[in-house]
């Protein structure tokens, strides 16, 4: 993506920051390191209400789909991931002048921003992700079928849906 | 100085006087209640409202106890021991009791006699003051509450041969007021006057250190004292949550929040219980990875792995 990292904020954790290999990686990449008081979220709301959007996403497709709980790490992906591509209303801070700004997804904006900007009635070029490989985020179970159960011998099938 | 404990009740016994204390209504609205003291360097007195001609001192005065502690005493004044006759006494809030020392009044020219379970001063200008020996203190009450004065085992105890004597300081509310001269002038059964402030401090106390705004509707007279009270502060103490807004940033990774969330329960399919989050303020661009625990390795392998994407 081409971008330096300036600033990095996070909350005063012990072994997770603080420790001289992270502080090392900031400094071969000239970030400043900023990190808010010990036991004071509020300091670091950013991250704290990111999680809970986050997390609502992810819990919200588990219940939909009926998934295991184990597949959490994968809902907390697709969550991230649509995040990216969703439109956000933080976004529209960036107004100046009564102009609104011009991107509405973090993704769209982190790819077009210093380019030409996109007019989607005369341009028409666009920096938002195509959406048309998103599927639902959903489980399908199949039970194997043991060997001397299949019916038309090897060419039937090794499974079914449960 | 004697160490002074006082644990205040209700009285429920009324009107009588049980030690012939009479006071001068007069000299009431002023004058503090004293107890005469031997080991006092200074007079002291506890009540700001006793005190005529107020005044800071330039340098704190600081009075050391006999337990090891020590009060600074930041302010002077004239006290009236009766109506008409002052001294000069330091003020110090957190003394239970006002003193009357008689080192200073053996400075000043008086002269001090303990005989017969009385104790008479004699001024200068021939201003002769009387007390009687009551359980084990010698006190002059001016004031129109009367404080009866008991010892612990209700045993009388010879000041100087304990060193901790224990009081009970019970101030009635129902007091009797008895005019000098006349036999009794008037009994105010339902006039409450204002209490002192070390009274005021003992109703605190007693309902359980209660806010002192809302105090003036249960103990008529309730004096506020704009000292604050140290146990309200400890037991009471709430952290001011200041909200302050923060600039967004103007450019993609200027800022970069980060925060770890977990552990879960369930471990997930890579075997993780943890996730980092990486934020980006400017465009909110999200990134997260799994992390199986919080040690440093793993999370700067995440952030390395970050890093990487951002450049």
């Amino acid at each position: 993506m081409r971008y330096e990292i300036k600033r990095f904020r996070c909350d005063n954790g012990r072994g997770e920051h603080d420790n001289m290999t992270f502080r090392l990686i900031l400094a071969a990449h000239c970030t400043t390191y900023e990190p808010r008081h010990p036991y004071i979220h509020h300091k670091n709301g950013v991250a704290e209400r990111m999680i809970r959007t986050i997390t609502e996403m992810a819990w919200a497709m588990m219940i939909d789909s009926q998934a295991p709980i184990q597949f959490w790490g994968e809902a907390v992906n697709a969550a991230v991931y649509l995040h990216q591509r969703s439109p956000n209303g933080s976004l529209e801070i960036n107004d100046r002048d009564g102009y609104k700004a011009p991107y509405e997804t973090p993704y769209e904006m982190v790819h077009g921003f210093g380019k030409p900007m996109h007019n989607a009635d005369v341009n028409k070029i666009s920096y938002q992700a195509s959406l048309h490989n998103l599927g639902r985020f959903r489980c399908y179970p199949s039970r194997l079928i043991p060997e001397v159960q299949r019916h038309q011998g090897k060419l039937g099938p090794r499974s079914s849906p449960a | 100085m004697k160490q002074v404990t006082a644990t205040a009740a209700l009285a429920t016994t009324g009107d009588c006087d049980p030690f012939g204390l009479t006071a001068s209504p007069l000299a009431a609205a002023t004058a503090p209640m004293l107890v005469i003291a031997s080991g006092m360097s200074h007079h002291m007195c506890n009540d700001r409202t006793s005190f005529s001609k107020f005044k800071k001192q330039s340098l704190p005065i600081v009075i050391e106890l006999e337990d090891n502690n020590s009060v600074a005493a930041t302010h002077y004044g004239f006290v009236d021991v009766i109506q008409g006759y002052q001294v000069e006494a330091l003020h110090s809030p957190t003394f239970r009791l006002s003193c009357l020392s008689i080192n200073q009044l053996d400075l000043g020219g008086h002269t001090t006699i303990f005989q017969d379970r009385k104790c008479s001063m004699t001024s200068p200008s021939s201003c002769t003051l009387a007390r009687k020996l009551i359980n084990g203190i010698y006190i002059i009450v001016p004031t129109t509450i009367l404080l009866s004065l008991t010892t612990e085992n209700g045993k009388r105890r010879q000041r100087d041969s304990s060193p901790t004597t224990e009081l009970t300081i019970e101030p009635t509310i129902e007091s009797t007021i008895e005019s000098l001269g006349a036999p009794i002038a008037a009994k105010s059964k339902f006039t409450r006057k204002a209490l002192t402030i070390s009274e005021s401090r003992f109703w605190h106390r007693r309902l359980a250190h209660m806010n002192p705004t809302a105090m003036k509707s249960p103990v008529k007279g309730y004096t506020n004292d704009d000292s604050m009270c140290t146990v309200c502060i400890q037991a009471k103490h709430k952290q001011k949550f200041i909200k302050v807004p923060v600039k967004r940033t103007t450019k993609p990774f200027e800022l970069v929040h980060s925060d770890v969330c977990g552990p879960f329960s369930t471990l997930s399919l890579g075997d993780n219980r943890h996730h980092i989050l990486f934020i980006d303020d400017y465009t909110r661009y999200t990134s997260v990875w799994l992390l199986p625990n919080t040690k440093a390795k793993t999370c700067n392998s995440a952030n390395q792995s970050f890093q990487a994407r951002v450049d």
